[in-house]
């Protein structure tokens, strides 16, 4: 974490390995609204590592209500997958 | 597909949340990133800002509501970044009308980026305060989060104008301007010329808009002119609801001064006499025309009376003597309700 905006590595998903940044400290909801998934990267002190709560391991089925709420909220950011689109 | 109502009226404008709509079927990677967010800046809501807040510097920012955000981030596919991004930074280079009402620009600033590698800004309008070295032009520096979101800034003023989502979404899809021209000139008026049609059906089908404002002058002139002015063009036609309406005004005129002298007369005529003999005389007058009435009343009934009868007698004639003594009160009922019959609409 280098302060605000919060940058770090993610680790996990889709991310993993890549340096993100997410304007929240909690972490970010990363988004492939074509596929319908989302993968939910948490702060852990040190990273943003991924919720392994999902239902394939680690994502879980969009939700528009769910993406809504986080992106009207203060917790979470909303990020769609940079090569979401593509095959 | 978002959902379609406005989670948060009281805060995110129409227009912004028509905005989000727009883009979301217009783009299938976008996501909603944020509208309103508790933080300086467009995002934040006037009310809650300082005044020395950046988003409340301009003059078309300080004239928006202070109850409602003015920014909105779309968070999208880095191919869709760069080609959105890339559709705002032509038209604002340009100085594209759509991007602009009345001369001002809607957006403060865009950020997002045209390669998908480093963040890029354009400043509308404000930016010699942000130390762009012009009102208007790139701007460096904002943060990497604009790689995956862009963010518009809203001039406050321009809100709740109800062609902003229109105009953003038209730019942000690629429609031309000339195609937006012909789209919306009819209902912006923006670049509507007095030697065009109407659109509307009309009882002259060669009336332009042209025609229209000098009808409209027109007749502005001659209501608010004296009756009789000379020089006003096309005055309403004699026979026309107008110009009946005049000549009942001008009746009800005269009548209203002949009223007046009349009252002044009497006035006149009472005035320094005695309370007591005025109201003697009200009364006298009062009784001649009762009993005026009351003659014409008698007058009335002696003329109708032998006529009535005669009638009644007539319609009677056919009756037989034992029916007559057997039902007379009914015989007679119906004949009088016979003669009546045609007065009173009660006949049998």
């Amino acid at each position: 974490m280098t302060g605000l905006p919060y940058e770090a590595i993610c680790v996990g998903g889709p991310l993993d390995g890549s340096p993100w940044l997410s304007r929240f400290p909690r972490g970010f909801v990363l988004a492939d609204k074509p596929r319908r998934m989302v993968w939910i990267y948490k702060w852990d002190g040190h990273n943003w590592r991924i919720d392994p709560a999902g239902h394939a391991g680690d994502n879980r089925w969009l939700s528009d209500d769910a993406a809504l709420q986080a992106a009207l909220g203060a917790d979470f950011d909303v990020v769609a997958l940079p090569q979401a689109g593509e095959r | 597909m978002a959902a379609k109502r406005n989670p948060a009226p009281a805060v995110i404008p129409v227009q912004t949340w028509l905005l989000w709509l727009g883009f979301d079927d217009l783009e299938a990677t976008a996501l909603l990133g944020g509208i309103w967010a508790d933080k300086p800046g467009y995002h934040g809501k006037p009310e809650d800002l300082p005044l020395s807040d950046y988003s409340l510097q301009l003059a078309a920012d300080k004239a928006g509501p202070r109850d409602k955000a003015a920014a909105i981030d779309l968070t999208m596919s880095t191919s869709a970044m760069k080609k959105y991004t890339a559709r705002l930074d032509k038209a604002a280079r340009a100085r594209d009308p759509r991007l602009f009402i009345g001369g001002e620009p809607i957006l403060r600033e865009f950020i997002g980026t045209l390669d998908g590698v480093t963040v890029y800004c354009w400043v509308l309008v404000g930016g010699k305060a942000l130390g762009v070295g012009a009102d208007a032009g790139p701007d460096p520096g904002r943060d990497k989060s604009h790689l995956w979101h862009i963010h518009l800034s809203i001039i406050r003023k321009f809100v709740n104008h109800p062609e902003l989502a229109d105009r953003l979404l038209s730019v942000l899809s690629g429609e031309t301007l000339a195609a937006w021209q012909a789209r919306t000139t009819t209902s912006t008026g923006d670049d509507m010329q007095q030697s065009d049609k109407l659109v509307a059906k009309t009882s002259n089908p060669n009336r332009d808009v042209g025609d229209l404002y000098g009808d409209l002058s027109n007749h502005r002139d001659w209501e608010v002119s004296p009756v009789g002015t000379p020089g006003l063009i096309n005055p309403p036609a004699p026979g026309s609801p107008a110009q009946l309406i005049l000549a009942m005004a001008r009746d009800w005129q005269a009548e209203s001064a002949r009223q007046r002298l009349r009252d002044e007369a009497i006035l006149t005529a009472v005035k320094g006499l005695p309370v007591g003999d005025v109201l003697a005389r009200v009364d006298q007058r009062a009784a001649q025309l009762v009993e005026a009435v009351g003659m014409m009343r008698s007058q009335i009934a002696t003329e109708l009376a032998p006529l009535l009868a005669a009638a009644i007698r007539e319609e009677l004639a056919g009756v037989p003597a034992e029916a007559w003594a057997a039902h007379s009160s009914t015989a007679a009922e119906a004949a009088i309700r016979r003669v009546l019959g045609g007065l009173d609409g009660m006949g049998a």
